[in-house]
This record gives C-alpha cells, structure tokens and sequence, in this order.
C-alpha cells in the first residue's frame, strides 16, 4: 500500500496523470471505502486475543495520550481541526489506513489527508531507521523491542522492518504483530 | 490516494504539521517505551 502510494504520488508530481486516467482515478474514494471493509473483515476478534491482550491494554493508554498531545500541540500550532484530528489518528493508531478511514468519518478534503498522509509516511522513514538504534542503545529484549515497535511505528509495513533489523530472533515473535493487529 | 496528491499543495501549507506530526510520534515512542519497561517484569514473568 505504501509503495503504491508513493509510486502515485510520483507520477502525479512528475509526469502528471493523463486526461484519460482522471475520471478513473477519481473513483478513488469508492475503492478506499471498499478496502478499509475488506480490511476490518480480515480480522477475527478471538485471533487477536489469542495473539496479544496484554497488547491492547498498553495501546490503549499509547492511543488516548498520543492523540491528547498531538491535538493540543495541533490547536497550539494553528492547524485545523481536521488536519489535526488526521495527524492524530495516523500517529496513534495505524498511520496510513486510519488516516483514509479517519477521513471519511471527519469529511475532511483531499489537502488535509494527503498532508497528514504525507507526514505520516515521512516519520515512518526515520522511525525505520531511529528505532533499531535506540533499541540496541537500551538493550531492549527482543519481546520488548517488538512490542515497543508495534506501539509507536505508526505503519505495519515500517513497524516489521525495524523488527527485522534489530535482530533476526525477533522476526519469528509475536509481539508486533499483535500490537500492529489491535491498532 | 497518491494520484491525488499535490505537492505543491503540501509546502503551502508549510512545515507546522509536519511539527505536530513530528512531536506526535515522539511522545508515542516515549509513551509506549515506558509502558513496555513498566510491564517488562509482567512480560517476562
């Protein structure tokens, strides 16, 4: 999903999207509410308590603190309450896909979601590449590394990576994916 | 989505949400990384 982001995020920025493709690429509300029921079915509630109910407790607090902050640093800033509100579900709860069904729900414009899904995606990047680091700095083992990873990076796809990179036991745990899967 | 998205639009809108964003992601970590080492002896126990 990612990718394909930033793949269509090139093309429009570069070479541009052709007047045939337009009215195609303009459905693409419909498909995104299709996906994100797709996505929901995907899941079976007693799996993912099988996978990590501790998990949910500890997001539960990560979420409810993280969007406090983000929306009082946000009116703080100046933003809009909606762009904050995207920021706030994108960096709290699962980044690219929460800020797409997080728009639906608020009807916030394309500006707004493409910005918060723009940052988002930006902080995923750096937390790729910050977070093995500071995991080796204070010596995390590898369950807390992978739960701590799942918590806070706010994409699946940039939340496995780290995993993978700080260290080749933690790929075959649990933890991410369970905090990943509650988020 | 990203067919849709305009990049000239984001620098108008200038670097403050990138801020908020930034310091969002910085108290989650902060946040999530002392609820893991609070509940590490419950984790491991």
């Amino acid at each position: 999903v990612l990718w394909a982001i930033v793949i269509g995020l090139v093309i429009r920025n570069t070479v541009g999207v052709p007047a045939l493709f337009r009215p195609g690429v303009g459905t693409y509300e419909f498909w995104l509410k299709i996906g994100i029921v797709l996505l929901g079915a995907r899941f079976l509630l007693g799996d993912l308590a099988k996978l990590g109910g501790f998990s949910l407790g500890l997001i539960l607090i990560d979420m409810a603190v993280a969007t406090a902050v983000i929306l009082l640093v946000g009116h703080l800033f100046g933003l809009g309450g909606k762009l904050s509100t995207l920021l706030a579900v994108g960096t709290s709860i699962c980044g690219v896909s929460a800020i797409i069904a997080g728009r639906g729900a608020i009807d916030a414009d394309d500006e707004d979601s493409g910005y918060a899904i723009a940052a988002i995606l930006a902080l995923g990047a750096v937390a790729l590449f910050s977070f093995p680091s500071i995991g080796h700095a204070l010596a995390l083992t590898d369950i807390q590394f992978g739960l701590w990873a799942g918590l806070a990076v706010d994409n699946t796809a940039e939340t496995t990576s780290p995993r993978s990179l700080a260290s080749a036991t933690c790929r075959s745990g649990r933890s991410c994916s369970a905090s990943r899967a509650w988020a | 989505v990203g067919l849709n998205f305009d990049l000239r639009e984001l620098a108008r809108a200038g670097v403050r949400p990138l801020i908020v964003a930034a310091l969002g992601l910085v108290v989650v970590a902060a946040c999530s990384l002392g609820l893991v080492l609070l509940t590490s002896g419950w984790l491991t126990g």
